[in-house]
């Protein structure tokens, strides 16, 4: 993969049809969280490959006001769930939904945890440089990481000298960064690991220390050279195998929990075509036939965040952050905190009986809410066959079949509450809305 | 006859000239009353402290509440019960008031349906049902009722006074006075007791030199499994230690709540106890649980103090400190082992885990050894975090088990129980809070605390400051909040007084 960014004729053939409403609402589903009314229309006018720009935003993230001033005065509490909190915060009312599902995609891929880290703001901070640069080259991100104060105190980074150098942060940059398993030596992280010798913090910044540092000749994936950091970063991302691994990822996050070699293989050519440039790898992925294919429907479980926000955005309202947040702990994904370097497996280990317990557990208390919506899938639903039956489409996609329409029908006449939301709670009880 | 008639009337006024309730039906589920409304109500409208609530007064009472303001209303006497299935509450008022057709009109204008009147010399008599006025004088009154008696005795002229009768108000009592966990009961057994069997509740609010409300409430003898509520002949006084921010006591003892946690808690915290010993007992060593219950005292005390309002921590707390009576001063060296037994614990976890341990350390105050466990400096992220204020500090002196939460408010605990700086216990629980640097530290805390409560509630930032700031509004002028819940000859009283900040710069308490 080179850094360059050149381009470019279509690697994934494009959609072969015009979108249809279906289709509109699987991209909303895997690009936005889930397909409101409002998105699902600006979608049909814009189509899909502006809608990908659009809801990914410009060069610089969005700062919302209010998201941002929430988060600038709890960022110093160092506690975790409050933390994890503001940014759910920041998703359920971000004007662009892929940028923070791509933030979270990197989040999952260099991991850091706030009880290792022990610095809230560093965590904080962190997030927002990979918001800002996910959606660019692929190279600029992995050289920031490696200078990043939560990631350098996470994999001890800031011990490692040239009389000692620490092998952790090489050993995760060639396995779960960039290449992956397979493709290098535990002699390659040897040499990484002395190239990445001098890279300390200091008032809260990144430094290099030309004295910590071993700046001779190191033999790195074949080829000798007095490398630094920077080139060992440059030579892991354009290994064939990085955009392969990358590609894999990408797959497992925005398009099903199994892909496929042929898929693994196309998206991974898609990526170095497009020269590692995530938005538009990401725009053509969204706007191909692969993307679109009937096995790749409904075939994303969702993650405990996606759950939380697209069970908010299908009842409208901001539901209480903190209180997702502590649901998402139960439901087995701790934001700003993963219990190890690998990040979460995802896909259908989100479904253990554990989590499935506490994922039902968080939907069936929303159920029993009963506050109106405002801008619900489906904004006018009556509690009746016909409109559990639309609220089913609206929130899951599809229409389940006559039975078990006709036991929701039943659960959402027990509610207690007379709003429209609680019909629309009851369908998200459904097995369906747990994937995408 | 007309000589015996004018005598029993007049015999009638002088006895309601005494007592108003005497023209009030004997089934009066609510009684309320109030002398010199008129200023009363003036004064309420003026307090910056009751003006967030106005609003929340639908707006044809206010205008209510400011017409009788106008009026040369004396005392107003009132009693409400219920009009029967489907029917509206039956009201009887007796007013004493110069301008008894002022009264009438204001009230006719604004109260809806017909109100019956009865003139009494300065007196009148009103009702919104023709009852009201022909209850004959000599039939039984409120005034008759026993527990009315026992309210007049202790509020002979109170300004606001009510008595409610709760048999009658509250038919359907299944959920009151049950206790959610076993934390509620710990702490609110007592009230929640007295909720649920109490039979009437009276009290009365002073606007003197303090905002004194005071209630009171019937309640039988606690049962035995809340024996661990009942005071205790041998609790020891509250400490006064100079500068506190807030002080809570509470009369409680943990050897009888252990004992009783089978038929208080529920199943699932009978789990969570049984575990809480295990681990305890692991980590007690050779000293026994039991042991442990038996030597600690009957009362729980808090004592927070206010921190550096210029410190830099973001955000920034006040030290707390619990104390328990030590009963048997030979356990004291167990419970520093038992102490560092725990930091040693939570320092292995801690190291597995890549995160920093904490540093013990000692220093002597008064001769008496502080134990403190806290972060090292270089661990923390400079001085605006708030995690160095975590500096779990331990003593014991003067029979008397310390933790705190800083070492700066366990020293000054030691300092005043070594100088034996202390007050009687006058009451089973008592709170007391500093309201000035109270409202200090939530203004320093402000943004955290809003953005928090956005963050908990799920509402926007702008709204969840200016609620938070409603609230200490209602508190601004005020520097003083005490409050009382006493227990004694089968009464529960629970006292709540606010002291204005005029008073407290006068030295109103003698502080």
């Amino acid at each position: 993969m080179s850094s360059s960014v050149g381009v470019v004729s279509r690697t994934l053939p494009p959609l072969s049809r015009d979108p249809t409403r279906d289709d509109v609402d699987h991209f909303l589903r895997r690009t936005a969280f889930f397909p409101t009314f409002e998105l699902r229309e600006r979608t049909e006018r814009e189509g899909l490959a502006a809608s990908v720009d659009r809801l990914l935003g410009g060069a610089e993230p969005s700062a919302p006001e209010e998201a941002t001033a929430i988060g600038a005065s709890v960022q110093a509490s160092e506690d975790v769930e409050v933390l994890a909190a503001a940014w759910l915060h920041r998703i359920l009312g971000s004007p662009e939904p892929l940028r923070e599902r791509l933030t979270l995609f990197f989040h999952n891929r260099f991991v850091s945890a706030l009880s290792k880290v022990q610095r809230g703001r560093f965590l904080v901070e962190q997030i927002e440089l990979l918001r800002r640069l996910g959606p660019g080259p692929f190279l600029p991100l992995v050289q920031a990481i490696t200078r990043d104060p939560a990631m350098i105190r996470y994999l001890d980074l800031e011990r490692s000298t040239k009389a000692s150098p620490n092998e952790n942060f090489a050993r995760e940059l060639l396995e779960l960064f960039t290449m992956g398993p397979g493709h290098y030596s535990e002699a390659d992280i040897r040499e990484a690991a002395r190239a990445l010798t001098g890279y300390r913090i200091r008032h809260d910044r990144f430094e290099f220390s030309p004295a910590a540092h071993d700046d001779g000749s190191k033999t790195f994936l074949g080829r000798l050279g007095a490398w630094s950091g920077d080139d060992i970063v440059r030579l892991a991302v354009e290994h064939p195998g990085t955009a392969r691994h990358l590609g894999r990822a990408l797959l497992r996050h925005f398009v099903t929990d199994a892909p496929g070699e042929p898929e693994i293989e196309a998206v991974g050519r898609l990526i170095v075509a497009q020269s590692g440039n995530l938005r538009a790898v990401l725009r053509e992925l969204f706007t191909s036939d692969l993307f679109f294919a009937s096995a790749h429907r409904f075939a994303l479980t969702r993650s405990p965040v996606d759950l939380v926000v697209a069970a908010s955005l299908a009842l409208g309202r901001i539901l209480p952050p903190l209180e997702g947040a502590r649901h998402l702990v139960a439901m087995g994904q701790s934001l700003l905190d993963a219990p190890s370097v690998k990040g979460y497996e995802g896909g259908a280990a989100w479904r253990s009986p554990a989590s499935l317990l506490a994922r039902r557990s968080y939907l069936a208390s929303l159920a029993e809410r009963g506050r109106e919506p405002a801008g619900a899938a489906a904004p006018e639903v009556s509690r009746d066959l016909e409109g559990v039956t639309a609220a089913a489409q609206a929130v899951l996609g599809r229409v389940p079949p006559p039975d078990e329409l006709a036991l929701l029908l039943r659960l959402a006449r027990k509610s207690k509450s007379e709003a429209t939301s609680s019909v629309v709670g009851t369908v998200l009880l459904h097995p369906w809305f747990q994937v995408a | 006859m007309a000589k015996t008639l004018g005598v029993a009337i007049l015999c009638a006024l002088a006895l309601r000239a005494q007592e108003p309730a005497r023209s009030l039906p004997d089934d009066a589920v609510i009684f309320l009353e109030l002398q010199d409304g008129p200023a009363l109500l003036r004064e309420a409208q003026a307090a910056p402290a009751l003006q967030p609530l106005w609003p929340l007064i639908p707006a044809p009472a206010r205008k209510l509440v400011a017409a009788l303001g106008e009026l040369s209303v004396e005392h107003i006497a009132l009693g409400v019960r219920p009009g029967g299935v489907f029917r509206p509450l039956r009201w009887t008022a007796v007013v004493k008031t110069q301008d008894h057709r002022g009264l009438l009109t204001q009230l006719r204008s604004h109260l809806p349906g017909t109100i019956f009147s009865r003139p009494e010399g300065e007196w009148v008599v009103l009702g919104n049902h023709e009852e009201a006025i022909e209850r004959p004088e000599s039939g039984a009154s409120l005034a008759d009722v026993p527990s009315f008696s026992t309210y007049r005795t202790k509020h002979t002229r109170p300004r606001l006074g009510f008595h409610v009768d709760l048999e009658k108000l509250l038919v359907f009592r299944g959920a009151v006075g049950k206790a959610d966990d076993l934390g509620a009961e710990f702490f609110f057994g007592h009230l929640l007791k007295t909720a649920a069997r109490a039979d009437w509740v009276s009290g009365a609010l002073t606007l003197d030199s303090e905002w004194r409300l005071a209630m009171m409430a019937p309640g039988t003898d606690l049962p035995d499994t809340h024996a661990f509520l009942r005071a205790a002949k041998s609790a020891p006084p509250l400490l006064v230690l100079p500068n506190a921010l807030a002080r809570l006591s509470l009369t409680r003892n943990a050897q009888l709540f252990w004992a009783a946690r089978e038929q208080l808690a529920k199943p699932a915290e009978r789990e969570a106890l049984a575990r809480f010993q295990g681990q305890a007992e692991t980590i007690l060593g050779e000293l026994a649980y039991d042991d442990l219950l038996a030597a600690l005292g009957p009362t729980l005390d808090l004592y927070a103090l206010s921190p550096s309002i210029e410190s830099k921590a973001d955000p920034l707390f006040p030290a707390v400190a619990i104390v328990i009576p030590l009963l048997d001063s030979g356990l004291e060296d167990e419970l520093i082992l038992t102490f560092q037994s725990i930091i040693g614990v939570a320092n292995i976890e801690r190291g597995g885990m890549g995160q920093p341990r904490f540093l013990l350390e000692s220093a002597d105050q008064d001769g008496v050894r502080i134990h403190v466990a806290r972060h090292f400096d270089h661990h923390l992220n400079g001085p605006g975090d708030p995690r160095g204020q975590l500096q779990i500090a331990l003593a014991c002196t003067e029979g008397r088990f310390i933790l705190g939460s800083h070492p700066d408010v366990v020293r000054a605990v030691v300092v005043a129980a070594r100088a034996g700086r202390t007050e009687p216990r006058r009451t089973v629980d008592s709170l007391q809070i500093e309201l000035g640097p109270a409202r200090a530290l939530f203004r320093r805390n402000l943004e955290f605390l809003a953005a928090r409560n956005a963050l908990e509630e799920g509402k926007s930032l702008d709204r969840a400051r200016t609620d938070l700031q409603s609230i200490v509004g209602l508190f601004e002028p005020f520097s003083r909040l005490k409050m009382a819940i006493d227990q004694h000859s089968g009464q529960t009283s629970v006292e709540v007084v606010l002291v204005p900040n005029s008073a407290a710069a006068t030295g109103v308490d003698g502080k």
